[in-house]
């Protein structure tokens, strides 16, 4: 009679999930797509216990993302309508010397994503892998209402509503075996609050990592295996002390978890970290130094002194790249995504290593170019630097869209290795990746300033992308303006969806908790993905500039 | 009965959500319920931890700063070269131990050389970000039992023992386990059975080899030091 009962229930909320999909979905190929997903979810809701994993990877400084995850024109026949600004360019036009661009789009699945998705990526076997493979799991959320001050708005990308319990605890609700609760890299990272008392600790390198749980040979620890008298003493401790209670259980907890890890010993992590750090090194400098992607870095892009080769740094406006210096001479061998590589070697280690189920870095600007040679308006030489900040108030557009891609091409490499990384991982009915999300976040989007020689503090149109197994994308979530005030640059507006009301990190947070099928901090606030049935769809329409 | 009359709702609702393009009323009320229903409470841990948002009710641990904790050191093990390092280290790790810079210790002594130049208020601005409570966690925690075992390892033990009238080549006793005990923990009653477990279980472990039977009563000493030292309690505020 039970089993009846069950059945009934199951095939009614079958039905309704199949009628919402068909609903929802532009073509009987998505619904498919949805309905195949089902199996991977399905195994999502049956594995409930396991862990879930969350890397948060945040783009210090905020730079430019119309040229990776900022995408203006999801729809056919948006980017015909899009208000052109020449900040907003994907593409290269065929001419060496000046520069002319436009915002070229690349279909995945029936959504039109940025050019760069076009692009085939290094990886780790030494050969190249389609992008649109990491588009496939990713969900695209644009015109979010933030901060537009450094650095707040990359503080509230984690911690929306500060004192609530922020988006890289997530992951860590359910954790039954990761010793660390969460980890931080950097001072972005470090808005971590959790709702049952847990710290994040602070790790900027392998040595941080291993050092406090190495062991010399004169440990009293080990020589003699105190470990287990250690617990007996301590729980009986914990009976009198005057913290027994909730405070008393966690301080014995993260003690516990310590003594563990001691006990087995992190000998062997700092090797694994060595060929993990190798593998994203190669990756990534292969990544910047190959010439490859057409219409970004297959011909010369020489500087005609105009506004667009603008290069202005230490706050100085007016400074052109001198005329005559080729863009595509100025990568080196030693150029590199500052913090990249440690960034997704630290990751990966601690992810798949099990000691952390929550990690959260950021990574930098482009450095270690050759010297960026510059003149002002007179056409006078005025200095050199090496490096692309990611706060590019002074990058004149050839600048952002040139070296902007190749710093993307680098970071989605990586993105895209550590994701196969995980698939390759069984973990309860599938893979590692499918209880994983990737976050990438910024200070905030930029929008084009006056005159459109740079970009400036675009709070009001910040994006995030997300990845996971679980997401069959590409999915593009968030209206934005097609009337901006420089143009279509991607700015907030008002959702009926969300409750007549502008998309906001809330809403991310939402949606990450949805991810990981956990309460989110902000139920007022909508996840773009509801779960139905164990099929992650999307919960609003489909993403449209008004 | 109910669930099943809801469910012919939502089934219903969602017939007329997937007919009308864009949704309406009807498809925001299911989503609704739909998130209600799909929306399930952390299970929580073996402990019985917090198992949802009640963030009023979770008290994050009060733990000592790098300061408290260092001076902690200084109280529990006596002064010497070997606590004064300890004591060092820990001042330098404001991420691990919190406490922020302080600007005393960032002071220039007369002669305009800065007095501490290694602590960590010269490592960059975000040695000014750290809160006074770090909370508990593993890296904190390992980094306070590295210390422990280093000072129950090292000689700077012999003089507490010295201090609590323990003559530490003779066997572990129950009084001098309670003295020891006292030290680490001023305000807080003794378990009744903790001398006799400490005792009992220490003594099981195999001899050293090398040692004689002095020497093995001394370093059964230190780990009952090391024993107490390495509790995560007596940090507690």
């Amino acid at each position: 009679m039970k089993d009846k009962k069950l059945d009934r229930r199951s095939f009614l909320k079958n039905s309704i999930n199949l009628g919402l999909a068909t609903g929802m979905s532009s073509s009987i190929g998505q619904v498919l797509a949805l309905l195949s997903q089902s199996t991977i979810n399905n195994a999502y809701a049956q594995d409930a216990g396991l862990d879930n994993f969350y890397f948060g990877i945040h783009l210090a400084g905020g730079p430019s993302r119309w040229h990776f995850d900022q995408v203006l024109a999801p729809n056919p026949g948006d980017k015909e309508k899009l208000i052109f600004n020449p900040m907003m360019v994907t593409k290269r036009g065929s001419k060496e010397v000046g520069f002319e661009a436009s915002y070229e789009t690349f279909e995945v699945g029936g959504v039109h994503l940025p050019h760069l998705w076009s692009m085939d990526v290094p990886n780790s076997s030494g050969g190249h892998s389609p992008l649109s493979e990491l588009a496939k799991n990713a969900i695209f959320i644009r015109g979010l209402d933030g901060s537009g001050s450094h650095p707040v708005g990359g503080f509230s990308q984690l911690n929306p509503i500060p004192g609530s319990p922020s988006t890289h605890y997530l992951a860590t609700i359910n954790s039954v075996t990761a010793p660390i609760s969460a980890i931080g890299m950097g001072y972005y990272a470090s808005q971590y609050i959790s709702a049952n008392g847990t710290s994040l600790t602070t790790i900027n390198s392998i040595d941080n990592m291993v050092q406090p749980f190495t062991l010399g040979n004169n440990s009293r620890l080990k020589k003699r295996n105190l470990y287990s008298i250690a617990d007996a003493v301590t729980n009986e401790i914990a009976k009198v002390h005057h913290s027994s209670g909730e405070v008393s259980r966690t301080v014995v907890e993260e003690r516990r978890k310590t003594l563990k890890i001691m006990e087995k010993g992190v000998d062997g992590l700092r090797d694994r970290y060595n060929a993990i750090f190798a593998k994203y090194t190669t990756i990534m400098k292969q990544a910047l130094t190959e010439f490859n992607m057409p219409g970004i870095d297959d011909a010369p892009l020489i500087s005609d002194g105009t506004r667009a080769f603008n290069t202005g740094v230490n706050g100085v406006a007016d400074d052109q790249v001198r005329v005559g210096v080729d863009l595509t001479n100025l990568i080196s061998e030693s150029s590199e995504v500052q913090e990249l590589v440690k960034t997704m070697a630290l990751a990966e280690l601690a992810l798949v290593e099990r000691l952390s189920t929550s990690v959260t870095g950021y990574i930098g600007a482009l450095i270690g170019l050759n010297p960026i040679q510059r003149q002002n308006l007179s056409g006078e030489a005025t200095g050199t630097h090496t490096a692309i900040m990611n706060d590019s108030h002074y990058e004149g557009s050839a600048i952002q869209l040139y070296f902007c891609s190749k710093y993307y091409k680098a970071l989605a490499a990586c993105l895209l290795e550590f994701s196969n990384t995980l698939k390759k991982i069984p973990y309860g009915r599938g893979t590692m990746w499918d209880r994983t999300v990737v976050h990438i976040m910024g200070d905030f989007n930029r929008v084009p300033n006056k005159g459109a020689q740079g970009a400036d503090h675009g709070g009001t149109g910040t994006c995030v992308s997300l990845y996971s197994g679980q997401i069959k994308g590409p999915i593009v979530q968030g209206d934005t303006l097609l009337n901006g005030k420089y143009g279509s640059w991607g700015e907030t507006c008002i959702m009926e969806s969300l409750g007549n009301r502008n998309a906001t990190t809330r809403n991310v947070s939402s949606t990450v908790a949805a991810l990981f099928d956990v309460p989110s901090p902000f139920p007022n606030d909508d996840s773009f993905l509801a779960r139905r049935s164990g099929i992650l769809v999307p919960k609003t329409r489909r993403a449209n500039n008004v | 009965m109910f669930k099943l009359k809801k469910l012919a709702i939502l089934f219903v609702l969602g017939i007329s959500a997937s007919c009308v393009p864009g949704g309406g009323a009807g498809k925001g009320a299911l989503l609704f319920n739909e998130m209600k229903e799909t929306q399930r409470g952390p299970t929580g841990d073996s402990f019985g931890r917090s198992s949802g948002y009640k963030t009023s009710e979770v008290i994050r641990p009060k733990v000592m700063d790098r300061f408290a904790i260092g001076n902690e050191f200084l109280r529990i093990w006596g002064d010497s070269p070997a606590v004064q390092n300890q004591k060092r280290a820990m001042l330098k790790m404001s991420n691990i131990y919190g406490g922020s810079c302080d600007p005393y210790e960032a002071a220039f002594t007369e002669d305009q050389t800065l007095e501490f130049p290694d602590l960590f208020c010269y490592q960059g601005s975000d040695s000014w970000s750290f809160d006074m409570n770090s909370g508990v966690n593993p890296l904190r925690e390992g980094y306070r039992i590295r210390a422990c075992d280093s000072l129950a390892a090292g000689g700077a033990i012999n003089d507490t023992f010295t201090g609590f009238g323990i003559d530490s080549r003779q066997p572990l006793n129950q009084d001098g386990i309670a003295k020891l005990f006292k030290h680490f923990f001023p305000t807080t009653a003794m378990p009744s059975n903790l001398p006799d477990l400490i005792k009992t279980e220490l003594e099981k472990l195999p001899p050293e080899t090398g040692f004689n039977v002095p020497t093995q009563n001394i370093y059964r000493w230190r780990d009952v030091v090391m024993l107490l030292c390495i509790d995560p309690h007596w940090q507690v505020i």
